[in-house]
């Protein structure tokens, strides 16, 4: 299945950084198994300001299964994903997978849950709690307050 | 003058024609819709485009490679590597659409628009594969059944949702498991994979 990601790797070349505002690049272009994005916290929310480095790891059944994505451990305050893993749940990651979805389309989705966090399927039970119970005060100040902290600036 | 035609060497050239069928009305061979070679140059005039570079032609949604290539398993295009049309009218090679019906996670749904894939009966290159098809997608549609009715989860019918609708724990609990009963799918897919190959492809 390799041939997949070496046309998609093709595609973002060719369309040049413009296209690719999340500067989504294999670690090694020789390997193309492991990628990097870089996601820019979306305007409006407490991720506003901050980037956040994202691994891609596209598996061997890749387009069949999907690729799988992880923040750095204990960089991503989200209510979807693991505090202490970096591991991201969501629907398009999983169930909600299709072929023709592609690793940007991934990494979009990933931002997209930046944006919209989803509270019904918790990684983080303490921001999700807040979340559910509509502290916004508390969600948003744990939030900067652990992104203030983090190594990643 | 008289000339001696000692050989003549034909060259042809064809593509798959992805058209809709119904505008396949007005063409010289209707009954050939899909075999029916395109005016290659015209196509590409049409289009506006070079004629190589598989970035610029139809493309398969599930390999990105050229509808007139093969998908990744596969060698020689053509009849070694044919096309399917499903009633929605995406079109996939056939080892692609394959591949992906035949795990759990497709549901039976097309890649493209998520309806039910459906071979249309009606195409000739579709013939030699619809009960192939019509038995993945019935088991399919029991495994799935047999999974909701084991989670109890209504919810998880809501394919254009973007998280899973479980709350707390069990959530993930339920994805690392489904997750290596994927695993173990995927292998003995592998399996039965190549052995419809050999069983449909000579």
């Amino acid at each position: 299945m390799s041939q997949r990601v070496l046309r998609e790797y093709r595609r973002l070349v060719a369309a040049g950084g413009a296209a690719n505002e999340s500067n989504l690049h294999p670690t090694d272009p020789a390997d193309l198994t492991h990628w990097e994005a870089t996601l820019e916290g979306p305007q409006g929310t407490p991720y506003e300001g901050h980037s956040f480095p994202l691994r891609v790891t596209v598996p061997d059944k890749y387009p069949t299964l999907p690729p799988s994505v992880c923040f750095p451990k204990r960089t991503m305050p989200h209510p979807n994903v693991k505090w202490d893993t970096g591991e991201v749940c969501l629907d398009t990651l999983a169930g909600g997978w299709t072929p023709v979805m592609d690793l940007q389309y991934a990494v979009m989705a990933v931002r997209r849950l930046l944006a919209e966090p989803n509270p019904e399927s918790p990684l983080n039970l303490e921001l999700a709690a807040l979340s559910r119970l509509g502290d916004h005060k508390a969600y948003d100040g744990i939030i900067k307050y652990r992104l203030a902290h983090s190594s990643i600036k | 003058m008289k000339l001696d035609i000692k050989r003549v060497n034909p060259v042809f050239t064809w593509s798959w024609d992805t058209r809709d069928p119904a505008a396949a009305k007005d063409r010289q061979y209707p009954f050939l819709y899909n075999y029916y070679p395109v005016d290659v140059e015209k196509a590409h005039l049409e289009n506006g485009n070079a004629v190589d570079g598989d970035e610029d032609e139809d493309v398969c949604g599930i390999c990105r490679a050229s509808y007139n290539g093969t998908c990744p398993s596969c060698k020689i295009p053509g009849d070694s590597c044919p096309l399917v049309a499903g009633l929605c009218h995406h079109h996939f090679h056939y080892h692609c659409i394959f591949r992906w019906l035949d795990t759990n996670t497709s549901k039976g749904l097309c890649p493209m628009c998520r309806q039910q894939f459906q071979l249309n009966s009606k195409l000739p290159i579709n013939r030699p594969y619809l009960e192939k098809f019509e038995s993945i997608t019935k088991a399919i549609r029991e495994r799935v059944f047999l999974d909701e009715a084991f989670d109890g989860n209504s919810q998880q019918e809501e394919y254009g949702n973007e998280m899973p609708s479980d709350s707390g724990g069990t959530g993930q609990e339920r994805r690392s498991a489904d997750q290596s009963d994927l695993e173990e799918d995927e292998e003995e897919q592998e399996d039965s994979f190549y052995g419809h190959l050999d069983v449909n492809i000579e």
